[in-house]
């Protein structure tokens, strides 16, 4: 490759890819839990990209062609040598909405104020202890703002289980925040049985 | 138990509850829509699932960049000095000098050769001796060891310096080194960081010593060059490296998107590290008070 070619694919490759670096460190830090591990994989990231960057289709959406990169490389590096998959505690809210119709919680603390009175770190917490399928769908659909499509075509399965799981997700999400504001003397019912 | 709880709450179609969060993330089709906003009247459940799920969604968007991790600067100059490296040209011969044909250019390295031959002979008559008795290569001009050592570590970081002999047992290194011509003694510093290995290079007949250390995939490059190649001018640190050293022990820079260089002084070898880490992240590395 010439000096020129080399010179605009960097040129282009800093404009399409690299605004996303934060993006990825972020998801990579919740996928990996590791600093060390997060930085080593982002980087992982953008050489592959920078090297395969010739064959971005252009026009396409940049962020999410980074984040299949960091998916696929993140399942070569560290999954070879993780040894248990997640355990989803799924039952424990399976019937949270029904659960959380406490009059008492109701009346003193609506939706808006449980949530919004959660600290950034207690929120980011409660994300990070989701189960590893859970926190994905999460943190590409309400923090990197993809699509359902793109969210299947990163996840590798129909857009059904997208929707899904995201509905767990955030179900368990908000059991959590529930929680954190009953502790917090905020609602004062237990769960109705 | 599990059974009893079921039987109890009724738990809500996954499906239906499942469609109510597309609902709320505007990923609905007219139809889907449709039978949505009619579920939604029929039932109080999913009402209640909406108000919920409504609440969190819009806590999450709100505080999306507050909930991200900050990148860290370190981070961030790390993957742009690896994908600079990445993006270095590898030209070739032929792409460096496409004008001439090759029996053009024999014609060139022969004029060239014998220009410096003369010049070599007449300025530095004992140049004639390095040349016959040692079969090394004579070269006339210094080599800049600043700029080498951030060169060097480019192509390290890029994979196209590979390392000689890899090793994290510095005996085994120093053996390596002697026996490849490094005549003096090569330095391993006092440092928090992982020998990785080492390579020998050779410039106007000297050969030189070059270490890797790794640390939490951070790569510390170390140019070793010995007092005598610099007094006999095969090798130059530029005066400001060569002052600071002298003043004041070391001499420290950071050049954006290049690395940061540390320079300094160990028995009568000059080491020069270069790493992607900032300064103080450097610093930090060596017992300053052992070098």
């Amino acid at each position: 490759m010439h000096t020129e070619d080399i010179a605009r694919k960097r040129q282009e490759f800093e404009a399409e890819a690299m605004p996303h670096m934060q993006a990825l460190y972020n998801f990579a830090l919740r996928l990996c839990r590791d600093s060390e591990d997060a930085a080593d994989l982002v980087q992982e990231t953008f050489l592959k990209a920078f090297r395969f960057f010739d064959k971005f289709e252009r026009g396409t959406n940049c962020k999410a062609w980074l984040f299949r990169i960091l998916k696929n490389s993140y399942i070569n590096r560290y999954r070879k040598t993780s040894k248990e998959p997640d355990v989803v505690g799924y039952d424990v809210v399976e019937d949270f909405y029904e659960t959380i119709r406490d009059p008492n919680i109701a009346a003193s603390a609506p939706e808006e104020e449980v949530f919004s009175n959660a600290m950034d770190d207690v929120v980011a917490r409660a994300i990070e202890e989701l189960p590893e399928e859970f926190r994905t769908v999460v943190i590409l659909c309400d923090i990197e703002e993809f699509t359902y499509e793109e969210i299947a075509d990163f996840v590798d399965c129909p857009i059904g289980t997208v929707r899904s799981r995201l509905h767990r997700a955030r179900k368990m999400l908000a059991s959590r925040l529930y929680d954190y504001a009953r502790e917090r003397g905020y609602g004062s019912g237990e769960p109705a049985a | 138990m599990r059974k009893e709880r079921d039987m109890e709450y009724r738990p809500m179609n996954d499906d239906m509850a499942a469609r109510i969060t597309a609902f709320i993330d505007g990923a609905l089709g007219d139809e889907e829509r449709a039978q949505a906003t009619e579920e939604l009247q029929r039932s109080p459940r999913l009402q209640r699932q909406l108000d919920v799920e409504s609440a969190l969604v819009a806590t999450l968007r709100e505080r999306r960049d507050r909930l991200r991790a900050t990148l860290p600067p370190t981070v961030e100059r790390r993957v742009r000095m690896a994908v600079n490296a990445e993006a270095m040209p590898r030209k070739t011969f032929a792409e460096r000098y496409p004008a001439l044909s090759f029996w053009e250019w024999q014609r060139v390295i022969w004029a060239a050769s014998a220009i410096v031959l003369v010049a070599v002979l007449l300025l530095e008559p004992s140049a004639l001796r390095q040349l016959t008795g040692s079969g090394a290569v004579a070269t006339t001009a210094s080599l800049d060891v600043p700029t080498q050592s951030y060169a060097n570590f480019a192509s390290i970081l890029n994979g196209s310096l590979q390392l000689g002999k890899t090793t994290t047992d510095q005996q085994s290194l120093k053996a390596y080194f002697a026996s490849e011509g490094v005549d003096y003694d090569v330095q391993f510093p006092a440092i928090e960081a992982t020998l990785k290995g080492g390579v020998v290079s050779e410039h106007g007949g000297r050969k030189f010593a070059h270490l890797v250390y790794e640390r939490a995939g951070h790569t510390i490059y170390m140019f070793e060059v010995d007092q005598e190649s610099l007094d006999g001018k095969q090798a130059d640190l530029g005066q400001v490296v060569a002052d600071d050293i002298t003043h004041s022990r070391w001499h420290w820079e950071e050049r954006a998107d290049t690395g940061t260089l540390f320079a300094w002084k160990s028995n009568n070898v000059v080491c020069v590290a270069v790493s992607d880490l900032r300064t103080n992240e450097l610093s930090a590395l060596f017992d300053l008070q052992e070098l």
